[in-house]
């Protein structure tokens, strides 16, 4: 039996309220047709209302209905064995096709196992009464919104996962996500198995060789000193050898980006000399790149914790400069605007501290990553979940009896099946017998001979 | 025959039918007719009632016990009996099953019957729809017919003037008969008892039929009963379990002083408990009837 409303079964509270009507009203004085009342002296009335419970069966009768109505609305389902088979025919299928680079390799039969993924996912997807595809880079990412669309789906539900599986990519947390009530599959596409001769990642100023085959992976890193970058850095002559100091710092707490050339920036220490003409030039950012490095900066957690402790006077910054980063008393430490730097528009950003200053590094380092191209070196990674895990994070989908309630309330919600209808029969026909009785009770209350 | 129930009789929608049954009923062992008018040819001695005419005193019998008798002659043209029914709301009673007015329209009818096999003379004076309703004294069986289709067509409720009822069933009366009145008297006790009195002075016979059902005599009620009057609508919320005693001994005076006042005004009079067969109340009105008109002869005769 699955109750599709559950909440509905609330309503059996309202059991009360037969049994207070009968219990708190008043019995009405049975009326009677008499030939005179001359005979008939006033008498001291006693009160009539009775503690005890009258009409039993008319209470009992009237408790039914009230539950058979509440039971009548949370659509109770009987699922029998024909019921039962029709259900679990009735397979709904996620298939998530990893999307990532590393998929983009070929395999055996040469093609990308991407294509082989979106093959087998469109076969797999046939086979399910309803499926979904979701193609995505991150698997892992997609696996809550798998999970919340098999619960909107009748019958048993499955996810299925065409992966190369690397190592970090998918693993038994990102399937957590999935309720136990379904099933869960993971099919290896071999890319990773092979070895491979290397992968090459080349930013503005360094290359990553990584060499790897199926036991171990080695790389080569090769950083291009001098190599043109987009952010800018203005400072006093005088500063110049600090600043660099300051961007070399920048570089040893995060791994070299690959700057994005049509993301030009600027950072501008105190007293550099374009101060002026940067702030004569200064209008809001009108990019939606710049925005969201001012974001990414804004919500950088180094700079936060560094320019917490930086000691500036208290300012106003008006518009179009923005505040990026606030020092503890809450005075202004970095702002931001878009302005003409170098012949270029930039999006400009001003650091009231000292370029020695460890917030200087940090402002260098949020900068440089939230404008750079995101590192694709994960995708080198050559190790595999083995076939042995990959079994272990599977399972099979349960059959819908054996599931809890509320997971089927839905699904028979949705294909229209209830045996609520029954129970309003028989509401209907203890309405019938209420009545019945009720008038039973008024005559036998007209003429009632001691 | 057996006694027809009040179930039975009730179940009996054509009136005559079920009069006739109760006359059926009433003919087994047989009986001389209880309606005795004055005629030329004297029959017996009466005692005597005040308002009786002086000129029918046997002064000779008088005169050899001290006692005043009245003679009474054998009717040479046929007494003429007037039925009064009461249709007031009152006789309503009870909703279900054999009601008062439908027990005393049987029995109005039976008498009705009776009375014109005999070939005496019938008439009916009731009140219907607040007006007067009657049909004169005569014999036969086409006015036999149509009295008990009369009766057949009253229906209880509205106004009834027992007193004006009486009174106009007395003086449609011609000669001295019998005025035979069906009712539960609850109305105007004074007046009625009052115009019956005068009715017996004017020398008329006069005979109350008092009905009453059980369950207004014994009040078998329990708990809190709201009683609504049949004729006025009042309602009255009673304890019906604390008052039966007392209800019980007050129908029981009222009985009583109805009893005592016919017997005191020579009216003869019967109380008919609606729960009996009719045609058991009628022989036991009409057996009564017969002995005091067999005690009022042999009391003549003793007296010769």
């Amino acid at each position: 039996m699955i109750w599709q409303n559950l909440w509905a079964l609330t309503g059996l509270s309202l059991l009360a309220v037969p049994l207070l009507i009968h219990l708190l009203s008043r019995k009405r004085a049975a009326p009677q047709k008499f030939p005179s009342l001359r005979f008939l002296n006033v008498t001291r009335l006693l009160p009539i209302r009775s503690p005890d419970l009258s009409d039993i069966p008319l209470l009992l009768v009237r408790l039914a209905i009230v539950a058979a109505a509440v039971a009548a609305l949370a659509q109770p389902l009987w699922v029998s064995p024909s019921r039962k088979q029709s259900l679990n025919a009735s397979l709904a299928r996620v298939i998530v096709v990893d999307t990532s680079r590393s998929m983009f390799r070929a395999v055996a039969n040469g093609q990308p196992a991407v294509d082989s993924a979106r093959a087998l996912a469109a076969s797999l997807a046939t086979e399910a009464a309803t499926s979904i595809v979701l193609q995505t880079a991150t698997p892992s990412r997609v696996m809550a919104g798998a999970a919340a669309w098999l619960t909107a789906q009748s019958g048993r539900g499955e996810v299925v996962v065409l992966s190369d599986f690397q190592t970090g990519a998918v693993d038994s947390s990102a399937f957590a996500a999935v309720p136990l009530r379904y099933g869960v599959r993971a099919i290896p596409l071999g890319a990773v198995a092979a070895s491979y001769a290397g992968a090459t990642l080349r930013t503005a100023r360094t290359t990553v060789t990584a060499l790897a085959n199926s036991s171990r992976i080695s790389a080569e890193w090769t950083t291009a000193i001098g190599a043109a970058s987009s952010v800018v850095l203005l400072s006093t002559v005088r500063d110049s050898s600090i600043v660099q100091a300051a961007r070399d710092a920048a570089n040893m707490v995060t791994s070299p980006p690959a700057s994005d050339s049509s993301k030009l920036v600027a950072i501008v220490f105190p007293g550099a000399t374009e101060t002026l003409s940067v702030r004569q030039n200064a209008k809001a950012p009108a990019a939606a790149w710049m925005a969201r490095v001012m974001m990414a900066v804004h919500d950088d957690e180094v700079l936060k914790s560094s320019v917490a402790n930086e000691s500036v006077s208290d300012t106003t910054i008006a518009a179009p400069f923005a505040v990026i980063a606030r020092n503890r008393i809450g005075a202004p430490v970095v702002y931001a605007v878009q302005s003409t730097v170098n012949g270029n528009s930039r999006l400009t950003f001003f650091q009231r501290s000292s370029p020695s200053a460890l917030s200087s590094a940090a402002l260098i380092a949020a900068v440089s990553s939230s404008v750079g191209v995101a590192s694709d070196l994960p995708e080198s990674e050559t190790m595999a979940l083995s076939h042995e895990a990959l079994r272990k994070m599977e399972r099979a989908p349960q059959d819908v009896a054996a599931q809890v309630p509320r997971s089927d309330q839905r699904v028979a919600a949705r294909s229209g099946i209830s045996d609520g209808r029954w129970l309003w029969i028989l509401v209907l026909a203890l309405l019938g017998l209420e009545t019945w009785m009720r008038r039973k009770v008024r005559d036998n209350n007209v003429l009632e001979p001691a | 025959m057996s006694s027809l129930s009040p179930a039975v009789i009730a179940a009996i929608d054509d009136l005559e039918l079920a009069a006739r049954l109760v006359v059926e009923g009433l003919r087994v062992g047989g009986h001389r007719s209880p309606f005795r008018g004055h005629g030329a040819e004297f029959t017996q001695h009466r005692v005597y009632r005040p308002g009786d005419d002086l000129k029918h005193l046997d002064w000779k019998l008088f005169g050899r016990s001290d006692r005043l008798f009245t003679r009474q002659y054998r009717e040479t043209t046929n007494v003429a009996v007037m039925i009064v029914l009461d249709t007031s709301a009152s006789m309503m009673f009870p909703e279900k099953g054999l009601s008062k007015f439908r027990y005393g329209s049987i029995v109005a009818a039976a008498l009705a019957h009776l009375v014109s096999e005999q070939g005496n003379a019938v008439g009916l004076m009731t009140m219907s729809q607040g007006k007067l309703a009657y049909l004169p004294t005569r014999g036969g069986k086409p006015h036999l017919r149509s009295l008990i289709a009369r009766i057949d067509r009253l229906t209880p409720g509205g106004v009834f003037d027992p007193a004006l009822v009486i009174s106009r069933g007395a003086e449609l009366l011609s000669r001295r008969g019998l005025l035979l009145v069906i009712s539960d008297f609850y109305d105007n006790e004074d007046d009625t008892r009052r115009e019956l009195r005068h009715t017996v002075q004017r020398g008329h016979d006069v005979a109350m039929l008092q009905l009453m059902s059980d369950d207004e005599r014994t009040l078998p009620y329990k708990g809190q009963v709201e009683f609504q009057d049949l004729e006025s609508g009042e309602r009255r919320l009673i304890d019906a379990s604390a008052i039966g005693a007392t209800y019980k001994r007050n129908v029981d005076d009222f009985l009583k002083r109805c009893r005592l006042g016919a017997t005191r005004d020579g009216i003869d009079y019967a109380l008919v408990r609606t729960d009996s067969p009719p045609e058991r109340a009628l022989r036991d009105f009409l057996l009564r009837r017969n002995l005091g008109l067999a005690h009022a002869h042999g009391a003549a005769v003793a007296g010769k």
